[in-house]
């Protein structure tokens, strides 16, 4: 994967790149030369608007060297990262690259976020200085106090969002 | 209000999924008493799979009554009766935005 990276980074026409595992294959994977070669390209290239790398089994590790991929890219505006293992300490890395970010839409679906990791989200979503526009939270493991916590942000200063997707959480426990 | 209220009737919120949260009545009411309000912009709403029973069933019913926005509703796998089945029916004769009502 590294090598199509690598490639992708010189492209002056790709603005949608979609790597990710659909369903359950799991045929490509991404690797610590993929991770820090994704990160070089988002460095480098911009043009990539929208990233798919879902269920790459990314987690924090790999979040971790994407992350200044994700911090200097000046194009993106849709990353998917659903189901790859991402826990609270990794949403925190994630929260952090993106807050100056141009971030319209996320997908964080089947993650392990955990109450704490969907609380840097919304710290992303009341401090960003872009407001999201779509999220994706499903099945992410918060409960109904985290889950107040985010209606309370589309209150406050993200009330630019029109798309929430929280299904299969514990919101109402 | 309660915040999801808020968040409800006070943000450009379109659509929300939902389903399989637990919600149960207290939070499908709040649901139900957002979208009897104007500044409610939801378009798509799914509470499939929420322990929603008729004493809520009942709320959403006349919610839509008045709701000019909503164009899709899920209430499937919840523990509605044919009763308030009946009730959604005769409020979508009045309502004119519902494109799809799944029950």
């Amino acid at each position: 994967m590294a090598l199509l990276f690598d490639s992708v980074a010189k492209s002056t026409s790709i603005c949608s790149l979609s790597v990710g595992n659909e369903g359950s294959t799991n045929r490509n994977r991404i690797g610590s030369l993929g991770a820090k070669s994704l990160s070089n390209l988002l460095q480098r290239n911009h043009l990539i608007s929208l990233l798919d790398i879902r269920n790459l089994n990314i987690g924090f590790e790999y979040l971790q060297i994407m992350a200044e991929g994700f911090a200097k890219s000046n194009s993106l505006v849709y990353i998917n990262l659903s189901r790859n293992e991402i826990t609270a300490e990794a949403s925190q890395i994630l929260s952090q690259a993106l807050l100056k970010k141009a971030i319209e839409g996320l997908d964080l679906s089947l993650n392990p976020l955990g109450d704490l990791g969907v609380r840097q989200i919304c710290q992303l979503m009341i401090h960003g200085s872009h407001r999201l526009v779509r999220i994706d939270l499903s099945n992410c493991s918060f409960s109904n106090q985290v889950g107040n916590n985010l209606f309370s942000a589309i209150v406050g200063k993200s009330n630019n969002l029109i798309r929430l997707n929280i299904a299969g959480n514990l919101f109402g426990q | 209000m309660s915040i999801v209220g808020q968040a409800l009737s006070k943000s450009a919120l379109k659509k929300l999924f939902a389903a399989n949260n637990s919600c149960g009545d207290a939070a499908a009411i709040v649901f139900a008493e957002s979208l009897r309000l104007f500044t409610c912009n939801l378009e798509y709403l799914d509470l499939s799979s929420n322990e929603i029973t008729d004493k809520a069933g009942v709320k959403l019913a006349d919610a839509l009554r008045s709701n000019k926005k909503l164009k899709y509703l899920d209430l499937s796998d919840n523990g509605l009766s044919i009763s308030t089945s009946e009730k959604l029916a005769a409020s979508i004769r009045e309502n004119t935005s519902l494109n799809q009502l799944k029950t």
